[in-house]
């Protein structure tokens, strides 16, 4: 299990990955006014 | 393929690629030259395993590619027609380090395909979750992507082809669960199918038809410490139709935009 899950204190046992994903992310999204630098963007492709 | 990937780099300006089916000498150099001539950095040695992978890395996009390489599966593939073509299923691997100093694992992979073959897939994603645990010692973050060939999504045109991708869907929670990563394109479209194979494609026929019926490309991404935090802010599906006239592949490029950060 990715750190995450523990850090957004998020009980989501049983509940299906995408749903997982969608939750996880919405909340790491709300943690970007406590980030200690300017969040680096990414693009990816495949 | 050369001149539809050229085009997707000018538009969009990734930092990072993952290809697949990069199967012959000619089409390797090609990706060599593009890649070097836009800026980017090769994880792939030439000379490498026959895996048909490379990764490219926009130079200015990292401070650093600290390691690259590639783990394997099965040497050789286990189904018959990747042992008579000597492929070998595997994840490559590149090490980087951000301009802040964050460090990422990127992985690119293509696990064999067809629907029979789901238990292959199965025991590919969870010797895959194993290689990404041992490398991504000591990263803040892990994105992997690449073909999967596990339809997580799909709609069958009869009660058997129903039968058989439900029974091979699967490995998709099974790698979701043993590699703790998260599927980009569903962390920000709950709703939309995202089908990214067309099933009609055919590269020796003149006349192609367009039937995106399953979901087998994917970027996973994830933390790795307890104070790294990864937000994925975009996702989609490009060159779903046809371009200059053809269509470049049976498989639609899955992109995604992704903001890394620390907490305290």
């Amino acid at each position: 299990m990715s750190w995450a899950h523990n850090a957004c204190e998020l009980e989501l046992l049983g509940v299906s990955p995408e749903l997982n994903a969608l939750t996880i992310n919405q909340k790491i999204g709300e943690q970007k006014t406590s980030a200690v630098s300017t969040p680096q963007k990414l693009k990816v492709a495949t | 393929m050369g001149s539809t990937l050229l085009k997707y780099i000018a538009q969009h300006q990734p930092d990072i690629l993952l290809l697949q089916e990069i199967w012959s000498a000619a089409d390797y150099a090609k990706i060599i030259k593009i890649g070097v001539e836009a800026g980017f950095e090769l994880a792939g040695k030439r000379n490498g395993p026959n895996h048909g992978l490379q990764i490219l890395i926009r130079k200015g996009a990292v401070k650093s590619v600290e390691a690259a390489g590639f783990s394997t599966m099965y040497k050789y593939g286990i189904v018959p027609f990747e042992w008579l073509g000597w492929v070998e299923r595997g994840l490559m691997w590149a090490k980087i380090v951000l301009s802040d100093g964050q460090r990422v694992l990127i992985g690119n992979t293509h696990l064999t395909p067809f629907t029979s073959y789901y238990e292959v897939r199965s025991r590919q994603v969870g010797m895959m979750a194993k290689i990404i645990e041992n490398l991504s010692f000591e990263r803040d973050h892990v994105i992997v992507g690449g073909d999967f060939n596990i339809a997580a999504d799909f709609q069958a045109y009869s009660q058997k082809k129903f039968t058989a991708l439900k029974q091979a869907q699967w490995p998709y929670a099974l790698f979701a669960s043993t590699s703790g990563l998260r599927d980009a394109y569903r962390s920000v479209h709950p709703q939309h199918a995202g089908y990214s194979f067309n099933p009609l494609f055919d590269p020796k026929k003149n006349r192609v038809s367009i039937r995106a019926d399953q979901r087998l490309d994917y970027i996973w991404a994830g933390e790795r410490t307890r104070n790294s935090r990864l937000h994925i802010t975009g996702a989609g599906i490009e060159f779903e139709g046809e371009h200059d006239g053809i269509l470049p592949s049976d498989h639609f490029l899955v992109h995604a935009t992704l903001e890394l950060f620390q907490v305290p």
